[in-house]
Parts: structure tokens; C-alpha cells; sequence
């Protein structure tokens, strides 16, 4: 699109030359709650990006006495074996953001890929892959990942690719019956009756008017993939130690004295696992009322 | 008139369409819903056929077929002499010919894609088929906005920005991109305001004359379909009943359809208010099992017994039954009609009395072509 700039046929005086973009920031930032989670989770992913920087021990080395409570040298005190939990709690959000945005990656993919092939062209296609699709729906889902993980044998991009490949049906049912709808449009019509090529008309044309729902979507999957992972690791078929994740976290917390008389243990990953999650929907429900096309000024 | 001249552009030869109804406890095909049934017209170059009829007479899915958005079931459609189901092995030179094929649309508010700039949409498919080239693409679509007469401003902007009006001339500039011979146009008025719709007519027929496009415009409303159409068919339940040269049809209907149709043209004149009209009685008749013998004989208030037992064929309307015969002005628009009872009511009294509609019809469907003209101007 080299010659055409994009902003120089833009009537200055209308009222209409904002962005889908800014438009879509503009109501976005109307969620108060939705605002302050988006910031929130900023500062999250921030910290654990930059956990090598600031984490003040290294996460797998024994660096105190045991079960040491929050003090000035260790913030949030020790583990069992004598670990910095601050340290461990920044590289397990590593490792737990990692595992739920990678999944989501793999499944939205997946889901929109199938559901695009089943909407458009219908018949065999569509039934073949809706049926695996109900399939695999049908499966108790806690059950299918911790078979798939006794099978693989558990690790960090295992957990990954299992996790990816469980959530996928959600977003093909999506998109499949958007497609439907699209398929039907004048302008798709159009499309096929100028000769324009599949691709164009799949990924320019229908894609683009699904993107919306399917990122709403995306924000739930990516919530249940850190969940998911978390409850597997407390189950300890997840990301295995020493390597910290916000769920193995919580594993070595299970006796009653730890509940009781160690908080520092349990209470900053679990907590952590809630804000995450909590600012995750939040956001998603701010997106969904952003992006609905209908949804006025 | 020259010999080129008198080829015709598309020729379709009994066109048939029927879609399966699945049912029954295990999938199968347990009967067809018939909406084209044996359709057969040509259309000589730069000259445009007006497709009328009820809605669900299939008129819109014969449109359909011609830009090959459906497969016919049965029967050719020929473009220019070369029989599109023959070349559709040939990937590359299918896809040259269905750019000279093109459509535009009923509906303006669904036809332009709602997430890209007008630039977008009106290039994309121009690169594609290297009709332009990026530096001078923008060039051709400032020409094209101007034959549609839209300001270049609009480039920049979404269709959400724009008036139904405003959308259908993007959506004919769409059309009109990949320098096509013949446009399928399906409605394109029926979803605008009616002072609107004036415009949009005068469009279409200015740039079927600066650019000899050769059109199919499909329609319901009467006005509109005689004001841009040099031939007219009347369609009926999946069979063309009536066709012929529009004035010839529009002043002298034959079908007792046509002349219902015609009939029930409301007419903007109070004096006339009270003037009893015979309106048609009864729904049309089912397109997954139609009527035995003619399928308008259920409702039709000259049938004879034998209407219900054969299929009448289209039939030429001999010359000497028509008084002021359009016959030599173009040999290829012959009258023709699918009602033999009226045919030979014709022949029967053929110096008396010759099949008029009312005068009064007639005049309202003319004037409202003026008030067209004047609304334009």
C-alpha cells in the first residue's frame, strides 16, 4: 500500500475520522475495573519478564534457613528447603504466564483454523470436524490432560501442548458459526464472484470480521489455561520442580501445620493466581463491549 | 445494425436449478425445490433483459448462476459464444471470463466489507487480477469514483460511514473495477429510499451507455425494471411466461400474469381511487410440487380444464396480431408467451379487439418514469 497514505483523503472537519482502534480504546477505557486490571496485569507481566533482573536470589538455590517468615533479607520469607519465595514467585509467574499464553496461541489456532475449514465449506468437512469436536468436548477434561500427562511424561512444554490441545473446540464452534453467518455476506459474494482466490477471502475477508469473538475468547481460554495449569501442578503432574510455577507452589503448601502456622507460603502464589485470572476476565468483558460494533459511541 | 452487434452476449438455454430437501430418519433426498425450471433467454450486447416477477419465482438465483455463485443443475450458459461449464477445467481462463461477469447486489449495507477502507476494497481486487498496478492504482480508482460520482474523500473511509445510496455507487464502482461486459444487477434499488432509487437508475444507465455494459437487472418494481430494460421477462414460478421487447410487453401484456402484475401497479391518481382493480386471488403455488399443466392455472381467471393438463411453451405472438409491432427494431426481442387460451382468443378476434392493458395502467407506469427523470435532473 505504498502511494496511498492512509490519513490523506480523511475529511479533517468529520466527526468520523477516529480509528476502529481509538474507537475501540475510547469504550474500552469506560470499564473502570477493566482499566485498573489492565494495569495490574502490566505490572505483572513486567515483574516476570524482567525476573532475572529483580529477583533478588536465584529461585532454585537453597539461600536462608527453613521455613524462614517474611523478614528484611527475604521479603516473603522461605520455603521448606530454605528457597526465596520472591524470587520463586517471579519466575513461577514466568513460567505460569508462559504456559497459558502458549496454549492459548496453540488451541486459538488450532480452533480457528478448523473452524474456518468446517464453516466454509460445509458438508463432509464440516461434519467430520465438528463430530471430533464434540468428541473431544465430551471428554471429562481434567481427566483427558492428566491421562495425557501420565502418557507424555510431565513437563513444562508438554503441559503446553497438552493444555493447547484440549482447549481448541470452544474457539472452532465460534468460529465456525461465525463463518456461516460471513459466508452468506454480499461482500464474500462479491469476493468469489470477482475470482479472488481462497486465501484472500478466508484470512482478508472473513477472518477480520471474526477476530473480534475470537480474541474475547482468547482472554477466558488464556484465564483457564493458567488455572488449569496451576491445578495440575498442585496435582503434580504439571511443571515439575525445582522449575517454580504458581501451582507447584501451592503443592509444596498441602500440610496442615504449612496452612496453618505458614501463610507465607500459600498465600502470595494463590493470590497471585486470583488477580491473574480476575484481571484476565475483567479485561475480556471490557474487550467484548469494546469491540461488539453495535455497541454506539 | 451490424453483424456483431446481433451476437448475443449471454445466452442461457433451458437453465434449470433445483435444490434438494433432505428429510427422513436417515438423510436423503426426499424431494427438490424447483426454483428455476427450464429458462431460456439471450441478451444481444449493450442491451439490457429485466427479469420480473413474485418473490421466490427464482429470478434472483437465475442472476446467481450467470455469475457462477451457483451451479446451474441443468441447462449451458454461454458468454460471448463460449459455454461456461466447457471451460471450467480451465482454471485460468474461467477466472479471466468471471471477472467480465459481474454483480451487484440488493442489499448495499452487507456488500462492502465493514472492516476495510473504501481504498482497500475497491483496489484489492483490481491488483489481483493486474487490471491496475500498485502506482497507478489509485489513479483508476479516482476514475472510477468519478463515474460513480463520489468525491475522492471517501477513500480513506468505512463503509459504516456511508448512506445506503452512497454504498450501492461503491458497490457498482466494485463492479465496474474489473472492466466487466456484463453485470448481474439483483435489486439494486429495492433497498433504497425511493428518491434514491431515481438516482441510482439514471447511474446504471448512464454508465451502461458510456461503457456498452450489457445488464440483467432483476426486480419487482415494475417502474423501475421498464425504465432501464430494452426486453422484459416475466417469470412465474420458475418459468419465464412472457418476453419480449419492454414496450411491447409493458403496452401490450398477453399472460393474464403479466397483466395482473401490471394491474396491480398503484396508480397516483385520486380520481381513480374507487376504479375497481382485479387483483390476483390466491397464493403462489408451491415450487417443490407445482401446479399440473401451467402453474398459474390455479389462479388465473382464464383458465380452461385443458390449462391443468399441459405445460404450455413459450409461443411466438405472430406479427400481425400486434398492431404497432416492434418486430423489425430488433429481430432478436420477439414477443413470445406461454398461454395458448389467450393466444387464440387473440387469433379468434385478432381485428377487433387486441389485448390492452388499461389505458390508465399504462399512463401511471409512464409517468412515474417522469417524475423518475424530473427527480434525477
Amino acid at each position: 500500500m505504498g502511494i496511498f497514505r492512509k490519513n490523506q483523503y480523511k475529511n479533517k472537519n468529520s466527526l468520523h475520522n477516529e480509528s476502529y482502534l481509538q474507537t475501540v480504546w475510547r469504550r474500552f477505557k469506560r470499564h473502570r475495573l477493566a482499566a485498573v486490571s489492565l494495569i495490574v496485569l502490566a505490572v505483572i507481566i513486567g515483574a516476570a519478564l524482567l525476573a532475572p533482573v529483580i529477583a533478588p536470589y536465584d529461585p532454585t538455590a537453597i539461600v536462608g534457613g527453613f521455613s524462614q517468615p517474611p523478614s528484611w533479607k527475604f521479603w516473603l520469607g522461605t520455603d521448606q528447603i530454605g528457597r526465596d519465595m520472591l524470587s520463586r514467585l517471579l519466575y513461577a509467574t514466568r513460567i505460569s504466564l508462559l504456559v497459558g499464553v502458549m496454549a492459548t496461541l496453540i488451541s486459538t489456532l488450532i480452533g480457528v483454523l478448523l473452524g474456518l475449514i468446517a464453516g466454509y465449506f460445509g458438508g463432509i468437512a464440516d461434519m467430520v470436524i465438528m463430530r471430533f469436536t464434540d468428541m473431544v468436548m465430551s471428554f471429562p477434561y481434567i481427566l483427558l490432560v492428566l491421562v495425557a500427562a501420565a502418557i507424555f511424561s510431565p513437563g513444562l512444554w508438554n503441559i503446553i501442548l497438552i493444555l493447547g490441545f484440549v482447549d481448541w473446540p470452544g474457539v472452532a464452534r465460534l468460529v465456525r458459526s461465525n463463518v456461516l453467518n460471513l459466508r452468506e455476506t454480499n461482500f464474500v459474494k462479491g469476493d468469489i464472484v470477482a475470482g479472488m482466490p481462497l486465501r484472500h477471502i478466508l484470512f482478508s475477508e472473513i477472518l477480520p470480521n471474526t477476530a473480534a469473538p475470537i480474541l474475547v475468547y482468547a482472554t477466558s481460554v488464556l484465564a483457564l489455561s493458567i488455572l488449569d495449569e496451576a491445578a495440575l501442578s498442585f496435582l503434580g503432574q504439571g511443571v515439575q520442580p525445582p522449575t517454580p510455577s504458581l501451582g507447584n507452589m501451592l503443592n509444596g503448601a498441602q500440610s496442615l501445620t504449612v496452612l496453618t502456622s505458614q501463610p507465607w507460603l500459600w498465600i502470595p502464589p494463590g493470590l497471585l493466581i486470583v488477580v491473574i485470572v480476575m484481571s484476565i476476565n475483567f479485561i475480556g468483558d471490557a474487550l467484548r463491549d469494546a469491540l461488539d460494533p453495535n455497541g454506539g459511541r | 445494425m451490424t453483424d456483431a452487434k446481433n451476437i448475443p452476449l449471454i445466452e442461457v438455454h433451458n437453465l434449470k436449478k433445483y435444490y434438494p430437501i433432505k428429510g427422513g430418519v436417515i438423510t436423503h433426498t426426499t424431494g427438490h425445490i424447483k426454483a428455476v425450471d427450464g429458462v431460456s433467454f439471450s441478451i444481444p450486447k449493450g442491451q439490457t433483459l429485466g427479469l420480473v416477477g413474485e418473490s421466490g419465482c427464482g429470478k434472483s438465483t437465475i442472476g446467481r448462476q450467470l455469475v457462477g455463485l451457483e451451479t446451474p443443475t441443468e441447462g449451458t450458459i454461454c458468454y460471448n459464444g463460449c459455454d461456461l461449464a466447457a471451460i471450467k477445467k480451465d482454471k485460468k481462463q474461467l477466472r479471466q471470463i468471471r471477472t467480465k461477469l459481474q454483480m451487484v447486489f440488493q442489499d448495499p449495507y452487507s456488500s462492502l466489507n465493514p472492516r476495510k477502507h473504501i481504498f482497500e476494497i475497491l483496489s484489492q481486487p483490481m491488483l489481483y487480477h493486474h487490471i491496475s498496478t500498485k502506482a497507478s492504482v489509485e489513479q483508476d480508482i479516482l476514475k472510477l469514483l468519478d463515474m460513480v460520482g463520489l468525491p475522492k474523500t471517501v477513500l480513506g473511509r468505512y463503509p459504516h460511514e456511508f448512506s445506503g445510496g452512497q454504498r450501492q455507487r461503491i458497490a457498482i464502482a466494485k463492479a465496474l473495477s474489473l472492466n466487466p461486459e456484463f453485470i448481474v444487477c439483483d435489486e439494486p434499488v429495492s433497498a433504497l429510499d425511493v428518491s434514491i432509487q431515481a438516482q441510482i437508475l439514471n447511474l446504471l444507465k448512464e454508465l451502461q451507455k458510456e461503457l456498452g455494459l450489457t445488464l440483467l437487472f432483476v426486480g419487482h418494481g415494475l417502474g423501475a425494471v421498464n425504465y432501464v430494460s430494452d426486453q422484459i421477462a416475466v417469470m412465474y414460478l420458475g418459468k419465464i411466461v412472457e418476453i419480449g421487447a419492454a414496450k411491447e410487453v409493458f403496452r401490450h401484456p398477453v399472460h393474464p400474469y403479466t397483466k395482473a402484475l401490471l394491474e396491480a401497479v398503484p396508480i397516483p391518481d385520486t380520481a381513480q381511487k374507487d376504479k375497481e382493480r382485479r387483483l390476483l386471488q390466491g397464493e403462489i403455488g408451491s415450487n417443490t410440487n407445482p401446479p399440473a399443466g401451467c402453474r398459474f392455472h390455479n389462479r388465473c381467471p382464464y383458465a380452461a380444464e385443458r390449462c391443468a393438463q399441459e405445460m404450455p411453451e413459450l409461443m411466438e405472438i405472430s406479427s400481425r396480431l400486434q398492431p404497432e409491432t416492434s418486430a423489425n427494431e430488433n429481430p432478436r426481442c420477439t414477443h413470445k408467451t406461454a398461454c395458448p387460451i389467450m393466444l387464440e382468443n387473440m387469433r379468434n378476434t385478432k381485428d377487433s379487439t387486441i389485448p390492452k392493458m388499461t389505458q390508465s395502467t399504462a399512463d401511471s407506469v409512464a409517468t412515474e418514469n417522469i417524475q423518475e427523470e424530473e427527480a434525477h435532473g
